[in-house]
């Protein structure tokens, strides 16, 4: 069936970014909104609009029943979760087509499949996809012995992990069989005191781990492809900060056997649209091992696009609709070009611990030129609420070469300006200046261990940068001219309600006139 | 016209005086005038709202002067963003007279973004060490606990579990 009306249940960049490709196919959207959203962008950027609650996300904009109403009151005929929120919830996909609604992704049965983690590792494994070694049971007690044979058939280096464990703690890598019982000893009395279970299992170690990730595309008619890999390795604390594509580390070989295994993965929970396949990658030995599946559209979607030249939202529409994916695998490699680079801007200040900074963006400049794609889900005048995800856009650049795409991003975050919060921007062009981030040699350590360098340098006391002496010259000439006028019209009242910027506006007309 | 200013750690002495239609900048070495400041040649012209367009010596750069509401002047300089106090001599002496800020005496602690309490882990007249938690405030689905500047008493504990809160918000003094 032809969709006609698209509710988007989200908010946000995301939410602004599926408006557009509604509005370019000719389908009405409708955007939903919590009390604190009603002067957002996405609001503006629909043809209708509803309201779903007040600020906390649990009272709108993840509740089912309310973003069903909006559905009902707008006669929408489809719904498109975007990320978070209510995209990977099953319970919603069923209810969407309970009430004849369209839902914008796969069926809520490949979403349960591949939702809790040990499953979707187990079902993946069933279908031949490589998964982390280990053993999936604590070690018993008295089973030290077995354990080490185990150990010695995974091969070492291996990891013990307290099975209660989290957070780092409770883990320790073990490089060769003479370290096996003292490392047990140790980790057994961490996992006691730390979460009050001594526990213990292991698992391969992967070392120097890259996260890379596989975007498949699937139809209703038994179409399943994938499109490339997505390198997502530079995080902070699980979230990601940069994504990349093609990663440095995936040859050509690598790539085609890593999609194999997503599409088979996704084949195997008889899966429908746009998804993901999360991969560890050793990054020594190039050994790969399936991770957890993301049934929805990624965040970082937009170096797929600009590498393929795909809208990938239409596609998920399109086949929605029914229709067929308009490219075979065979189409996939002659079409993908150059390299892409994207960038997430929190609302945050990595210089006081990464401290969430809500609140009015006074102005908000983006970049433009050759290449740059901005996804914000702001403006200037826009307030960011303090309920939601700190991230207010996206800055996705293209160019031919890395190098280039590099440069390119290092550029575009330099003609970003966003006033009246704090952003990262600053701690993004840091990133990229790493010296590690520019040869390609990294993994989801490389924040962690670059933390000190990613710090803004304290000055030295004694000397200024050339910045800081333009920046006091500026500001010494603007104080002068603010007390030349001050001097010059001392008995003038200032007119009610006129701004002080106003006014010396004014004074510079009648200046320049005069 | 002599200023007074403070950018970072850096205080400095700035001299400036139009020259026709252009400024001379002397920036000296510490905040007393020495034998060899830095002079610049700056041509600025204002842009609309805060902007100027600044051209130092053959360097073109883009500027934005905002005055805060704390009393510092907010200028961007490209892309960075320079926070810096910039007081003639009448203005350094009334500052000088209101004292320094100092650790001693009470001390406020504030919401540093708008958020909700959602844990109060002191209470009113507690003893507290420098470093201890006081106050958790979240925002933006996380948690950000708030230390005690000193050590000393709970004296003032204005925060309530569940309670939402503006940036700058007093939370508690700690005596």
């Amino acid at each position: 069936m032809a969709i006609r009306k698209v509710l988007i249940a989200n908010r946000g960049e995301i939410a602004v970014r599926v408006a557009r490709t509604c509005r370019e196919m000719g389908i009405r959207s409708v955007a939903i909104y919590s009390d604190a959203d009603r002067a957002a962008l996405h609001v503006r950027m629909c043809d209708e609009a509803v309201r779903v609650g007040p600020p906390p996300s649990r009272e709108s904009y993840l509740s089912i029943e309310n973003v069903l109403a909006a559905a009902r009151k707008t006669s929408a005929d489809a719904v498109h979760p975007g990320y978070g929120f209510l995209s990977e919830n099953a319970a919603f996909a069923r209810a969407c087509g309970e009430a004849g609604l369209v839902f914008i992704g796969p069926p809520p049965e490949a979403m349960e499949e591949m939702g809790e983690k040990t499953r979707a590792r187990r079902k993946a494994s069933e279908a031949g996809v490589p998964i982390v070694p280990g053993l999936k049971e604590p070690i018993p007690e008295g089973g030290e012995e077995q354990a080490k044979r185990y150990a010695q058939e995974i091969g070492y280096p291996i990891m013990l992990k307290a099975a209660a464990g989290g957070g780092g703690k409770g883990m320790r890598l073990v490089s060769e069989p003479r370290e096996f019982d003292a490392a047990l000893a140790t980790v057994k009395r961490e996992a006691l005191s730390a979460f009050g279970d001594a526990r213990v299992y292991i698992e391969k170690a992967v070392s120097r781990p890259r996260h890379v990730e596989i975007q498949i595309f699937a139809d209703q008619h038994q179409g399943c492809i994938w499109l490339g890999e997505r390198e997502c390795s530079v995080q902070r604390r699980h979230q990601k900060v940069i994504e990349e594509t093609p990663s440095p580390v995936v040859t050509p070989e690598l790539r085609a056997k890593m999609g194999e295994v997503a599409v088979k993965a996704a084949r195997a929970v008889g899966y429908v649209g746009a998804g993901t396949c999360e991969f560890l990658v050793d990054g020594t030995s190039h050994q790969f091992y399936f991770l957890e599946m993301n049934t929805r559209l990624q965040v970082e979607h937009p170096v797929t696009e600009w590498c393929t030249g795909l809208d990938l939202v239409r596609w998920q529409i399109e086949v929605a609709q029914g229709g067929r994916l308009p490219w075979t695998q065979a189409d996939v490699l002659p079409n993908l070009r150059g390299h892409a680079i994207e960038a997430r801007l929190y609302a945050e200040d990595p210089a006081r611990n990464f401290l969430p900074s809500p609140g009015l963006i006074t102005d908000a400049r983006l970049a433009e030129g050759p290449g740059v794609r901005n996804d914000w889900g702001v403006e200037s005048g826009s307030e960011v609420p303090r309920y939601y995800d700190p991230m207010i856009g996206k800055l996705a650049v293209w160019a031919q070469t890395r190098e280039q795409a590099i440069a390119r991003l290092r550029r575009a975050l330099s003609e970003t300006v966003v006033k009246g919060i704090t952003t990262n921007t600053r701690y993004l062009k840091g990133v990229l200046d790493l010296e590690e981030f520019r040869r390609g040699d990294y993994d989801t350590g490389i924040l962690a261990r670059a933390a000190d360098r990613l710090l803004p340098k304290k000055p030295d006391g004694k000397h200024l940068t050339p910045e800081q002496e333009i920046a006091l010259a500026a500001a010494a000439i603007w104080q002068l001219e603010q007390d030349q006028r001050a001097a010059l019209a001392p008995a003038a009242q200032p007119a009610a309600r006129e701004s002080a910027w106003a006014r010396a506006g004014r004074l510079e007309a009648l200046r320049r006139n005069g | 016209m002599r200023y007074h200013a403070t950018i970072g750690d850096v205080e400095r002495l700035v001299e400036v005086t139009p020259r026709g239609e252009k400024y001379r900048v002397l920036i000296h070495e510490g905040s007393e005038a020495g034998k060899n400041p830095r002079a610049l040649e700056v041509d600025a012209v204002h842009l609309a709202g805060h902007a100027m367009s600044l051209v130092v010596e053959a360097r073109s750069v883009r500027c934005e002067v905002e005055p805060g509401k704390d009393g510092k002047v907010a200028v961007l300089v490209g892309d960075e963003v320079h926070r810096l106090e910039i007081l003639d001599e009448r203005r350094l002496r009334l500052r000088r007279a209101s004292g320094k800020f100092t650790l001693e005496g009470p001390q406020r602690v504030d919401s540093p973004m708008p958020g909700k309490v959602v844990r109060v882990l002191v209470k009113q007249g507690d003893q507290v060490q420098e470093g201890q938690g006081l106050i958790v405030v979240e925002a933006m689905k996380m948690e950000n606990e708030l230390k005690s500047p000193k050590a000393g008493v709970v004296s003032e504990l204005l925060a309530q579990e569940g309670q939402a809160v503006e940036a700058g918000a007093k939370l508690a003094v700690v005596a």
